[in-house]
């Protein structure tokens, strides 16, 4: 079964499930049944998460390319906001009761500005429809901190993303934003995750070290420091086992250098130009650039520059232009972008999520149903018993399940091999074509490609067989051998087919 | 603010020092050292300021700017992992503070290898289990009888690190607590200042990398509401170390100024300083007007003698029985040296008590907890829960043990005065239980919750805080190296993996849960145990110097006091046997020395005068 054909089976099942409803007094469920349908043909959901003030949503517009969501030095994101393509530009207010209700809005300095209709605590979430390319393939998702000072907007966040309860979370994949934080740190990891997001798994999750031009104090190598760390945090087992991996961005000089204008180089230009005993005592403090007694460039300019770029991204830009790499706004916002990692985020999305989205979706419309099932056992049991024959049907054929199962358990050391296995077991059940599954050359011939698939089921199978294998690791051998055997089928057909025909 | 450095009340310790002189010229120096001491101690009175924030926000970089050098290290990454006491010194030297095998071993070092012992690069995790490290810096603040305490980053305000840092606070001076400008306040940071203020005297809020942050006056406000609504009474000190150390390396007053530290150290001073000056001036004063009654009366039976000689038959006999009565005080027999017996014994045994009666509440509450842990979060918060609970009995034995020491200090005293008798007072001048009480017991409980480092002269100076400083040294030791091992333990991955839950996965869940749970009851069990054998030890160790010091304390006290009585004695025979012209000369001196004793008493306001 592919993803979509899994799609499609998930699809009918839950019109099933609505057939058997409707009419019967579950007017409720069969509400939310239509909009667990609907999420199977919408984009991936990404929640962007994270505590307060890790710059949720300054990244959400680099993501975006778009200074859409609003900033601000205080906690500023109060209500869970989705941001989706659509072929018109609105905002919609959500409620709790489920009342749609559109709101004006306007662009002040970029960002949106709207005014709310209802109180946070009576809104689900906001609604944007944005006409966008970046839009096309994710919904973003802003949320309100963790781990605010005003607790009823971690509450919210909290709410949103399942943290306590069983229900399942609105959200497939999740990028966690993350401070620098320390290792042995008791609240690390659950600053990290909240560790009991029900949705969350090293399969749909990754982090992201937020903020990195301000780690390093500012300094020119702040950006370069923050990736090591990052690195440092992907390599520890228990963040491993929370997310696939962790990388360092700075989203403020991403928006910028996704947005920056001829004006704004151009003034860049003017401070390069400077003396450098009078650039020194400028750059030394944010007070001092923003100083109205000084006289290059107009204050307000300075400014604005200040709150755009940050200090760091600052002096970054006026290093290259004194070293004469760069000079337009062109060349300046690539090298912004490129500094950022932001490229490596969006590689992220591309590689890790995307192509996994289908069956991400799935896995979440099938916790949905799980979660109904539970919640109306009460009243109709025998109903709630079809449902779950439903989804159980679907798990048990499902080989794209049975793999996110077991990278899950593998990652989250439910299931543990050696270094070695570990990694052939993740290509195996990986994303990346064929060949590279298989470890070969990307022009590896059809027999080798056979050849290694052959000897990948053979080795598994053996495995498989071990006595002293539990009965987790024995599930894990089978579905690898599973895999490999698809391998083995696709590498007969051309590449179209492969992609629908295995298994 | 102003920038005069004004030593508290010098009209008061000029009239203490004038004590002294006068001490000095009635040739008795142990009276004139006595005053001394305690001059200089009000001028340096011992303030305890200690800094505290989550990790990452700058406290090593505060430190520096503080003493106004970069004597801790500073990492983009890797944070400081001991406990660091600075204190002030003529050049800067370091001693290590380490456990081996259950001994503490203080080993100096060179400065240059600081690093390497206080960083999680140079000792990861702690392994070379440094409980404490002393940092001698020659440093302005620190001259005016500062120590800085700087608490270890690693475990921020997580779990039992903030128990541990709570518990200490009652002996600090002053509360630095450390955050940076690119963020307002964070819900755990608010809930510890909100308990941190309830339990130190004065909290400072200092916000740091105001250099990187244009935004940092909003942040300021925001702060600011935050605090106002929980109730937390703290000044916000916006600053940057990076404009600090740059003003001092090209010694620009103007930086210097913008860096904000200028304005935290006046606030130190003003708020911090100059009030624990107060309370050891204060302190000073009482000694030097007991010193200054024992040197009227002897002027006075002196003057007495010359004026009538019959009567120095009589006065040396009176002086003669209070040395003898001194005498059997210093006899092992005496009942105050009884009365201190008994009391430290029965310390020792209801400190003792209790500590075995928490022992076995913490063992409880981890049977109890066990049994019922299902999920990663009930597992972190029962290994929270553990370490506060620990933290705050330990904390609360240390308190209770420093309140036994005043309680035992004070019926010596009475039990002291009751045996010098009454009648000794008119001879060498004194009220023997004001010197023994060496603070009132209100103006201690105004001083310090606690009362515990009040009995400054009695238990021996900043004795709470040095008890408080072995308490976060070695729950910081204990804590980190718990949380490593419960860390390894912590069946994390078993809470998310509800949503992918098929029957032999879950079968396994539960057998992990169960293993996973034996680890942690093994992994506490050694963490309780390790505490109780540390924490035993340290009780034990602490009681025997609270006893030693009474003893000696007290031994000091009957000895100057004899020496009084047998001054009396000598002037008034030396007297008794002098010409008249002698006499008439020798009268105008001891005539004008009371004179000028009368002086100085009317500076150190009312103090009892004999007749």
């Amino acid at each position: 079964m592919s993803a979509d054909r899994l799609a499609h089976a998930t699809e009918a099942v839950v019109e099933r499930c609505i057939s058997l409803m409707v009419g019967g007094g579950h007017d409720h469920e069969v509400h939310e049944l239509a909009r667990l349908r609907a999420r199977l043909h919408e984009p991936l959901r990404v929640a962007i998460a994270g505590r307060v003030k890790a710059g949720k949503s300054t990244l959400l517009n680099a993501l975006v390319g778009e200074r859409l969501a609003p900033t601000d030095a205080g906690e500023c994101t109060k209500v869970v906001s989705w941001y989706r393509d659509g072929h018109t530009y609105a905002v919609t207010e959500v409620g709790r009761d489920g009342g749609r209700r559109e709101l004006p809005f306007r662009r002040d300095g970029g960002t949106l500005e709207i005014d709310l209709q209802s109180t946070p605590a009576e809104i689900d979430h906001l609604d944007v429809m944005w006409p966008s390319r970046s839009l096309r393939e994710v919904t973003l998702i802003d949320t309100p901190g963790l781990a605010s000072a005003d607790d009823t907007n971690s509450v919210r966040t909290r709410d949103f993303l399942a943290v306590e309860d069983d229900r399942p979370s609105d959200a497939d994949a999740v990028i966690y934003l993350m401070r620098h934080m320390h290792r042995l740190d008791s609240e690390f990891l659950e600053t990290f995750f909240d560790h009991t997001l029900s949705n969350a798994s090293p399969v749909n999750a990754i982090a992201v070290l937020s903020r990195a031009d301000e780690i390093g104090a500012g300094r020119m190598d702040a950006v370069d420091t923050a990736r090591r760390i990052a690195s440092r945090y992907a390599s520890d087992e228990r963040v491993r086992s929370l997310c696939s991996t962790v990388v360092a961005v700075a989203g403020l000089i991403a928006e910028t250098g996704l947005t920056l204008t001829e004006a704004e180089a151009a003034w860049l230009r003017q401070l390069a130009a400077l003396d450098a005993s009078e650039l020194g005592p400028l750059l030394l403090s944010a007070d001092r650039f923003v100083d109205p007694t000084r006289t290059a460039l107009a204050p307000e300019n300075r400014a604005d520059l200040l709150a755009r770029l940050g200090l760091f991204g600052v002096r970054l830009c006026i290093a290259r232009i004194r070293a004469g790499e760069v000079s337009t706004a062109v060349e300046l916002a690539r090298v912004l972008v490129e500094v950022s990692g932001l490229t490596e985020l969006s590689g992220l999305l591309r590689d890790h999520f995307l192509p996994r989205a289908r069956t991400l979706q799935v896995r979440s419309v099938l916790s949905g149903l799980r979660a109904m099932a539970a919640r109306v056992g009460a009243s109709d049991p025998a109903l709630a018993a079809t449902v779950v024959a439903g989804v159980e049907e679907l798990e048990a054929g499902a080989h794209e399940l049975a793999e996110l199962r077991l990278v899950h358990l593998l990652l989250t050391g439910m299931v543990s091999f050696g270094d070695d296995d570990a990694a052939e077991v993740r290509r195996v059940t990986g994303t990346s074509g064929t060949a590279a599954r298989l470890g070969l050359p990307d022009d590896a011939s059809p027999a080798e490609q056979q050849a290694a698939a052959l000897a990948g089921i053979e080795k598994w199978r053996v495995r498989g067989e071990r006595p002293t294998l539990d009965p987790a690791g024995r599930e894990a051998c089978a579905v690898v051998v599973r895999s490999y055997e698809g391998l083995y089928a696709a590498a007969f057909a051309p590449p179209s087919v492969a992609d629908a025909g295995v298994a | 603010m102003s920038n005069t450095s004004a030593p508290a009340p010098p009209d008061l310790l000029a009239s203490a020092l004038g004590v002294a002189e006068l001490a000095a010229t009635m040739d008795r120096r142990d009276l004139a050292e006595r005053i001394r001491a305690s001059v200089t101690r009000a001028r340096r009175p011992g303030t305890v300021v200690v800094v505290i924030g989550e990790f990452k926000q700058g406290k090593s970089s505060l430190v520096n700017g503080l003493v106004g050098r970069g004597i801790c290290p500073v990492d983009d990454d890797i944070a400081t992992s001991a406990l660091t006491v600075l204190v002030d010194a003529p050049e800067v030297n370091v001693v290590v503070h380490r456990r081996v095998e259950g001994e503490l071993r203080s080993v100096a070092i060179e400065p240059g290898l600081l690093p390497s012992v206080v960083t999680e690069h140079g000792n990861p995790g702690n392994q070379l289990g440094i409980e404490r490290v002393d940092v001698g810096v020659p440093s302005r603040l620190l001259a005016q009888g500062v120590a800085i305490v700087d608490s270890p980053g690693a475990g921020g305000l997580g779990a039992g690190h903030a128990a541990a840092t709570l518990a200490f606070l009652p002996y600090a001076d002053a509360v630095l607590f450390v955050t940076d400008a690119s963020a307002e306040l964070s819900a755990p940071e608010l809930a510890f200042l909100a308990e941190a203020g309830e339990r130190c005297r004065r909290v400072v809020v200092c916000l740091t990398k105001i250099d990187l942050q244009p935004r940092w006056r909003d942040i300021v406000a925001l702060d600011r509401g935050h605090l106002d609504r929980v109730g937390v009474d703290a000044p916000i000190m916006p600053v940057s170390s990076l404009l600090r150390a740059a003003a001092i390396e090209h010694r620009d007053r103007e930086m210097n100024d913008e860096s904000g530290y200028p304005a935290l150290l006046d606030l130190l001073r003003d708020e911090v300083i100059d009030k624990a000056r107060e309370v050891a001036a204060e302190q000073a004063e009482r000694e030097a007007a007991d010193a200054l009654t024992q040197l009227q009366a002897a002027l006075q039976s002196e003057l007495a003698v010359l004026q009538d000689p019959v009567v120095a038959a009589a006065t040396v006999q009176a002086a003669e029985e209070a040395i003898a009565r001194f005498e059997h005080l210093k006899l092992a027999g005496a009942r105050w040296s009884q009365v201190l017996n008994d009391r430290l014994t029965s310390l020792n045994s209801d400190i003792g008590f209790s500590f075995r009666d928490a022992q076995r509440a913490w063992s409880k509450t981890v049977e109890d907890r066990l049994e019922k842990l299902s999920n990663a979060k009930a597992w972190d918060l029962l290994c929270r829960d553990v370490q506060t609970e620990v933290a705050e009995s330990v904390a609360a034995l240390v308190a209770r043990m420093d309140e036994g020491a005043i309680a035992a200090a004070e019926a010596v005293a009475e039990a002291l005065d009751a045996e010098v008798g009454v009648d000794v007072h008119p001879v060498i001048g004194v009220d023997t239980g004001a010197l023994w009480q060496s603070a009132r017991r209100e103006e201690r409980d105004k001083v310090t919750k606690t009362a515990a480092r009040s009995v400054g002269q009695t238990v021996g100076a900043l004795r709470g805080a040095q008890s408080g400083i072995m308490l976060l040294g070695m729950l910081g030791t204990l804590l980190p190296g718990a949380a490593t091992t419960l860390g390894l333990a912590n069946p994390i991955g078993l809470s998310i993996g509800a949503a992918f839950g098929v029957k032999a996965v879950l079968d396994q869940r539960k057998r992990r849960v169960s293993e996973g749970r034996q680890k942690i009851r093994m992994a506490l069990k050694q963490f309780l145990d390790e505490v109780g054998f540390r924490v035993g030890n340290e009780i034990t160790s602490s009681l025997r110097t609270i006893h030693q010091q009474l003893r000696d304390q007290v031994g000091e006290r009957v000895t100057e006091l004899q020496r009084s009585a047998a001054e009396v004695a000598s002037q008034a025979s030396q007297a008794a046997q002098l010409d008249a012209e002698a006499r008439a000369a020798r009268t105008v001196v001891v005539k004008g020395l009371l004179a000028a004793a009368g002086e100085i008493g009317l500076d150190l306001g009312d103090q009892p005068v004999p007749r």
